[in-house]
């Protein structure tokens, strides 16, 4: 009996140390973040962006878009990213197989015109292509018909039709926009460095009313989930991955808006499915590539960019999308083990690596550690103080980094305007602590157990496609 | 007025006060008004787009005697490359055109700067019969620029100019690095008369750049060139050339036998 209370001590210990830790780290890239914004907010007064549009030698881009039954959002997200700000760029959109009216809507709406025989110069491995379309509204639109092998080999087939030098990949349901790409090139241009992969913010689209693919008004969700995920959105990307980038350790890049030169993708072989999370993979395996040859790069993450994308509004769709992102996470991880506190991958094997391998396992610990410390408490193993410090290491900690992560955003881009938006998020940066974390450390769990067990799956997030 | 403007510092105010004293001002004061304009750029009151478009408007609003006043303007003083590019800019944007302004552009030609010479390129190619202003020898010149966007923007030129002895000229820019030459390179070349392009084609393709080669298939099929094509089968003349092309296509981009029928 006095074993099984040393080991449970013993676990609430080793919890408590993991939530010092973690916050540690969260606190280190909220100070950072604070000072690199402050910096960038200067540097941004400096630059003019439509100055640097008369500039002409900015290269052009191919933007990515590879769709699977998306016959409800395709057409504003196409809509969205032809009207993009930018001289010279082609959309290319990859149908991996859809089996809704996905095709013949695309058909229908852009008046596709299918090319005899196509030109495809197989550099990076894909599924057969079925059919090349061409617009004859849009002279920069192409559409390609391909046999469904999932996203990571859509996008191969993309960046084998692209023709120019850069590719952004870009979501079905996601809307990049309008100066995004100027933002992006901005950095390519004053980067010292070979420039090999961009990210930029994403955001929560839902509630937002679009007009024409752009945006005409920013509202908050009626439904709580969403905004709770704007929240998470906010802190995820304006202080987590912004951190990140100062400590020059970006390794992961949203799919849902990243920006690689097609080169160094090639010469890595391009996105692989040997993880469920393609773009996570495919930045380390950019990073080791390069660290390997000793050549210099530059992955990074710039917080002015913008893509807005749905989030899932019900908790089966939700807890879908984030065991995915955990399964891969734990895959990626586990997939380039060799890279983790290995001096020859310098800080991003022995400092980001080991940040994320720290979440990864974090939502066992908070998954089992919530209960075992309040039953301890219970049962007397604990005292009163400990179980204060426990909360307010794992709650009032959770919501002082929400609210720091909505300071952060007001302070900088002040992408929701109104006082009353600041007001509910806020209110949700608080509300989330109480429950919704908790769920997500469970849905993050259950990915661990996959992970253990060796599943592979996929699991298909359907979007609304509401917001319009 | 144009002292008060001297004095304003703040970005918008000095903005508006262009566009205000633009309405107003007679040519007497136009190169005043220029010199000003320069020192708000060169101060960084203004940026590069606000001087453009104060300059567009002035254009616009004076016609002729503005046009003057930019030749005087540009050819008086050294003026600062930013502001040269704005100048430029302005003018490519503004509605009214006149000789001047392609003199203006054409005097721009004589310097190395790439963005300056892609601005003076595109004002050229908005007259109506560029033949009158410029020689077709002197926009071949830009095409083997080293700069992308020059070459870019000759080829552009050159569309309003066409005659069949520039195909030759382009065969190099079908291989060039940058795939917006190409994509260009390979457009202009199917708005060649078709009897030429048809002649051409078969050597065109033997190019050793497969990237240049794709494009021109690409665009081949794109243009609807291809349908033509179907129809000078007919030509005995043409035929030869025509079978030609149609043996590179089914050896290099797998064309079936069903996808041209005579």
């Amino acid at each position: 009996m006095d074993l099984l209370k040393d080991f449970i001590l013993g676990f609430n210990f080793f919890v408590f140390f993991y939530y010092i830790l973690l916050n540690s780290f969260y606190t280190l890239f909220l100070v950072v973040s604070l000072f690199t914004i402050l910096e960038y907010l200067r540097y941004l007064r400096l630059y003019n962006l439509q100055d640097f549009k008369l500039y002409s030698e900015i290269p052009p881009i191919s933007l990515l878009i590879p769709i699977y039954n998306e016959e409800n959002v395709i057409l504003r997200t196409i809509k969205s990213a032809l009207n993009i700000d930018y001289p010279y760029f082609e959309v290319i959109v990859i149908n991996d197989g859809s089996t809704d009216r996905t095709l013949e809507l695309l058909i229908e709406h852009f008046q596709l015109q299918r090319l005899p025989f196509f030109v495809y110069r197989k550099r990076l491995d894909t599924s057969k292509v079925l059919g090349f379309y061409y617009s004859k509204l849009y002279p920069n639109l192409f559409v390609i018909n391909k046999e469904r092998k999932g996203k990571f080999d859509a996008l191969n087939c993309g960046v084998n039709f692209s023709k120019y030098p850069y590719i952004c990949t870009v979501d079905a349901d996601s809307i990049i926009e309008k100066d995004a790409l100027l933002k992006l090139v901005r950095k390519l241009l004053d980067s010292n460095l070979p420039v090999i992969a961009l990210g930029g913010v994403v955001r929560v689209s839902n509630g937002i009313k679009f007009e024409n693919g752009n945006i005409f008004s920013i509202e908050l969700p009626k439904k709580a989930l969403p905004i709770f995920q704007i929240v998470e959105y906010i802190r995820a990307f304006l202080f987590g991955r912004l951190g990140l980038e100062r400590l020059k350790g970006t390794i992961i890049l949203s799919g849902a808006f990243s920006f690689f030169n097609k080169e160094a993708l090639i010469k890595v072989g391009g996105f692989k499915d040997s993880t469920v999370t393609e773009d996570f993979e495919i930045v380390l395996r950019l990073h080791k590539y390069f660290r390997q040859k000793k050549e210099t790069y530059y992955i990074g993450f710039i917080p002015d960019p913008i893509c807005w994308t749905e989030v899932p509004e019900s908790i089966s769709e939700l807890s879908k999308q984030r065991r995915r992102w955990h399964l891969g996470l734990f895959q990626t991880l586990w997939l380039y083990k060799s890279m983790l506190l290995n001096l020859k991958y310098g800080r991003i094997g022995c400092f980001i690596m080991p940040f994320y391998f720290l979440e990864a396992t974090g939502a066992t610990i908070e998954t089992i550690g919530y209960p075992v410390v309040v039953l301890s408490y219970f049962f007397g193993i604990l005292s009163f103080e400990y179980l204060i410090v426990f909360f307010l290491l794992a709650i009032v900690y959770g919501i002082f980094l929400s609210v720091g992560g909505i300071f952060l955003e007001e302070m900088s881009f002040r992408r929701y305007p109104r006082w009353s938006h600041v007001l509910k998020l806020l209110f949700f940066g608080i509300l989330e602590n109480f429950g919704y974390r908790q769920l997500n450390s469970f849905f993050r769990f259950q990915a661990t157990l996959q992970f253990l067990s060796g599943s592979r799956k996929w699991e298909l997030v359907r979007k609304s496609g509401e917001t319009n | 007025m144009l002292k008060t403007l001297t004095k304003e510092n703040n970005q918008n105010a000095v903005f508006v006060g262009f566009l205000s004293i633009s309405k107003l001002i007679d040519e007497t004061h136009f190169l005043i008004f220029l010199y000003i304009l320069e020192e708000k750029l060169e101060k960084n009151i203004l940026n590069l787009k606000a001087v453009s478009l104060i300059i567009t408007d002035f254009i616009d609003r004076h016609k002729r005697k503005a046009s003057l006043a930019i030749y005087d303007f540009m050819k008086n003083i050294d003026v600062f490359k930013p502001c040269r590019l704005a100048l430029l800019d302005g003018i490519y944007y503004a509605k009214y055109f006149d000789e001047i302004l392609v003199e203006i552009a054409k005097k721009s030609l004589d310097t190395d700067n790439s963005e300056i010479l892609t601005k003076a390129l595109k004002i050229l190619s908005k007259a109506e019969r560029i033949d009158e202003f410029i020689k077709l020898e002197e926009i071949l010149t830009f095409l083997k620029h080293p700069s992308w966007i020059v070459k870019l923007s000759a080829l552009k030129l050159l569309e309003k100019n066409l005659s069949p002895e520039i195909a030759d000229y382009l065969i190099p820019l079908l291989e060039d690095k940058n795939a917006l030459v190409r994509k260009y390179t390979a457009k202009i070349i199917f708005k060649l008369p078709d009897e030429v392009v048809i002649r051409k084609l078969p050597n065109l393709l033997k190019i050793k750049d497969v990237y240049g080669r794709d494009t021109l298939v690409e665009k081949l099929l794109i243009s609807g060139f291809w349908d033509k094509l179907k129809e000078y089968s007919l030509k005995i003349e043409l035929k030869e050339d025509i079978e030609k092309i149609m043996q590179f296509l089914k050896l290099n981009y797998n064309m079936k036998e069903d996808q041209w029928t005579y």
